[in-house]
């Protein structure tokens, strides 16, 4: 049936649907905003479920509260969609990936900032964003926007700097924002003696596929918790390579 | 005055399609579901 449509127009129709489809998935990805989108698919199952059993009463609520809950969309995520259409203008709709060379350049300064306040036994938190969307964390702490560099990461995390507490985020080249909340890991099978930055760092990395990477205050150890898994006393070699393993998958 | 040229990065096509590759396939489903149901709804008002 579908082919009987199959021409140029078509495609080219489609394929524009496509791109703005996964623009608005992949702004939504790790935000509140996958919410929205469960509650609509939710709804719009409802609705056929409904119709093929002929419940006329319940399609008529169920089309009112549609509308309804659209109004109440637009006003409760207002910002998540005003970004939404932003990036819609951005370059390359489907591609925003790194190159190797600037992943090894961005890992080369967290891994030397790293070992510096492993040195001084300074402690540190750094969440590195993959895929998921870390917008909710972002928004816990304060906006940087700055070009990563060791020595920023370093000025952060001096215990009497103002965003030393909490973590930073990392998102490509820039520390996007410092002093941000990370959810507690829960987990029982956890050390009773482990500190609460690196229940931090393990609880963020259950809720996304974060790499976050934590410095001891009290020992200088270095650790790494990839998907709610810690792996603890790396060296700065050690971190580098896992790290560059799990980039460039 | 100074003229900036745009810097073309090498388009990796691998990665091009591997990044976010489930997450485009899901969209590409979505599109066509969309675009089914959209123009059967034109089809069906040009009918009447």
């Amino acid at each position: 049936m579908f082919l009987r449509f199959l021409n140029a127009r078509t495609i080219l129709e489609i394929i524009i649907l496509w791109a703005v489809i996964y623009r608005v998935l992949v702004s939504l990805k790790g935000t509140r905003g996958v919410y929205i989108i469960r509650g609509i698919i939710v709804l719009i199952i409802s609705y056929f479920i409904f119709q093929k059993l002929g419940l006329t009463v319940l399609i008529w609520l169920l089309t009112n509260f549609f509308a309804f809950y659209l109004i109440i969309i637009v006003v409760i995520f207002q910002p998540e969609l005003r970004e939404a259409l932003i990036k819609l203008g951005q370059r390359h709709i489907f591609y925003k990936g790194l190159g190797k060379e600037e992943i090894e350049k961005i890992l080369r300064e967290i891994v030397s900032a790293v070992s510096i306040l492993s040195r001084k036994k300074i402690g540190a938190l750094i969440a590195i964003k993959r895929e998921m969307g870390l917008k909710d964390y972002i928004e816990s702490g304060v906006m940087v926007n700055a070009d990563l560099s060791s020595e920023l990461l370093q000025n952060i995390f001096h215990p009497l700097a103002p965003l030393h507490d909490g973590g930073v985020i990392v998102e490509g080249p820039k520390i996007v924002a410092a002093s941000c909340l990370f959810p507690h890991s829960d987990s029982l099978n956890l050390e009773k003696g482990i500190g609460m930055r690196h229940r931090s760092g393990i609880g963020l990395s259950e809720h996304s596929d974060a790499l976050v990477v934590i410095v001891s205050e009290e020992n200088g150890h270095i650790s790494l918790a990839i998907n709610g898994q810690l792996t603890g006393d790396l060296t700065s070699d050690d971190l580098l390579t896992i790290l560059k393993g799990q980039l460039s998958k | 005055m100074k003229i900036k040229f745009l810097k073309l990065r090498k388009l990796n096509i691998k990665e091009l399609i591997t990044y976010n590759f489930w997450l485009k396939m899901i969209s590409l489903g979505i599109a066509i579901v969309v675009w089914l149901y959209v123009s059967n709804q034109i089809t069906k008002g040009l009918k009447i």
